[in-house]
């Protein structure tokens, strides 16, 4: 299989570079390639339509106003993408929660919005193929879900409750009933275990 | 407090877990340590490739179209402002500019005492003019109000210099029968800047009074005559 898009960091970089020189095309495309990603993983963090499209509008405009400033050192852009999405999901959850004073826990709205939880559906990369894009993000997801199910029970949880719920290291401490100080030793050791799972999961796939 | 407890603290700020005090610590920290810089960004490739775990939801075209209107809406946006408000992309570029220059037209003509119903052309092209250069002017801002946004989406555009402002309805519940929404500027005691009862389309709703001294806005609900200090807490509220 040819390098998916969702690998290539280097065509990625080429929109950045664009967007930096004022190129609005080229963030549309980012979008094309990564919205649904950041969108989704916004939807995931905030269970809310509204706000999930918030958060992903607000990855691209922090793209569109910095894009002079990422640094490819530090990572993918896919990677500064998610990121961001993630952060800024967390946060707006946060404050919706400051403002009602209470965990937002409501469903999320079905509106006119197509979801599709079953399919290993497409998250707008452009493979050309949609075939190879699909068989790319399967193999991806199950990938991921391998490398998660080989974390201790202990650590999954952390990381499943950090990324995916959103809470912070205080209210997991709560939750668990760990003492505070073990919560953040445990997250670490478990992003450094993840990391390796992945890179083995990788290694694997190339053959 | 030493390395070793920064460090700690890496994968509780790769999953944005840190209490907000604990992340601006940390990233205080982050700044002065290569060591640490290099686990989070390595921490961080692993952790957002969770993101690659869910399962995909699409968002709706209008998402993709509010993203392809940022860079117009960013042009119209004063680049070098503090705060950069994104809301504004929520309704096509377009239609927002139509509605501002309404809005803004209407205040500039009965700024101006456009006495006569047949303004000649001249007048009415100076007056376009005059509202593209507010809009055009870095000094005019834009901020959302927030608060019960459950309650409305409101964006107050506003230019202190000039002493001018409007409010941009995008939606607002329809208020208790006998009563309407009552704006106030801060000054930062609250002082009345007009009424209004919300339509079923955007729309724009001039505010008067002293928009140049003024810290924030607020909206209240209020009997429909109006009151002359707020009766209740605001609904929708932004601060400068």
């Amino acid at each position: 299989m040819s390098v998916p898009a969702g690998g290539n960091d280097a065509e990625d970089r080429r929109f950045i570079a664009r967007i930096a020189r004022g190129d609005g095309a080229a963030l549309t495309s980012l979008y094309d390639r990564y919205g649904a990603m950041c969108y989704s993983l916004a939807l995931r963090i905030a269970h809310s339509v509204p706000l999930a499209e918030d958060v992903t509008q607000e990855v691209f405009l922090a793209v569109w106003q910095g894009a002079g400033k990422f640094d490819p050192e530090r990572g993918t852009v896919r990677t500064w993408l998610l990121a961001m999405a993630h952060h800024k999901a967390v946060d707006a959850v946060r404050r919706a929660e400051v403002r009602r004073g209470q965990p937002a826990d409501e469903p999320a709205e079905g509106g006119d919005e197509v979801r599709e939880p079953a399919r290993p559906g497409n998250p707008g990369m452009h493979l050309g193929d949609p075939v190879a894009e699909e068989a790319w993000l399967t193999l991806q997801r199950e990938a991921v879900q391998r490398a998660l199910e080989s974390l201790a029970p202990e650590q999954r949880e952390v990381v499943t409750l950090g990324y995916f719920e959103g809470m912070t290291h205080r209210e997991i401490a709560a939750r668990t009933g760990a003492p505070l100080g073990t919560i953040k030793t445990r997250m670490r050791l478990a992003l450094q275990a993840l990391a390796r799972a992945l890179r083995s999961v990788e290694t694997d796939a190339e053959r | 407090m030493s390395h070793r407890e920064h460090a700690d603290s890496i994968g509780a700020y790769v999953l944005d877990a840190l209490e907000p005090e604990e992340r601006r610590a940390f990233e205080a920290h982050l700044r002065a340590c290569p060591i640490c810089r290099a686990e989070v960004d390595s921490l961080r490739a692993a952790a957002a490739d969770l993101a690659l775990a869910i399962p995909p939801a699409l968002p709706s075209g209008r998402l993709r179209d509010r993203i392809a209107a940022i860079p117009t809406v960013a042009r119209i946006e004063s680049p070098p402002s503090p705060r950069p408000i994104p809301w504004l992309v929520r309704w096509p570029a377009l239609a927002v500019a139509a509605a501002l220059v309404v809005a803004l037209g209407g205040l500039l003509a009965s700024n101006i005492q456009m006495k006569s119903e047949m303004a000649s052309m001249k007048q009415s092209m100076a007056m376009h003019q005059q509202v593209l250069t507010v809009l055009a002017d870095p000094a005019t801002k834009m901020t959302m109000l927030r608060g019960q946004e459950e309650m409305g989406r409101v964006t107050f555009v506003y230019n202190r210099q000039r002493n001018a402002g409007v409010l941009v309805i995008s939606t607002m519940k329809t208020p208790p029968a006998g009563q309407a929404y009552q704006l106030w500027l801060l000054l930062p005691e609250p002082a009345s800047a007009g009424m209004f009862k919300p339509q079923a389309e955007m729309h724009v709703v001039p505010v008067t009074g002293n928009i140049a001294m003024s810290k924030g806005i607020g909206i209240t609900v209020e009997p429909e005559q109006g009151s002359p200090r707020p009766t209740s807490q605001p609904l929708l509220i932004a601060t400068w």
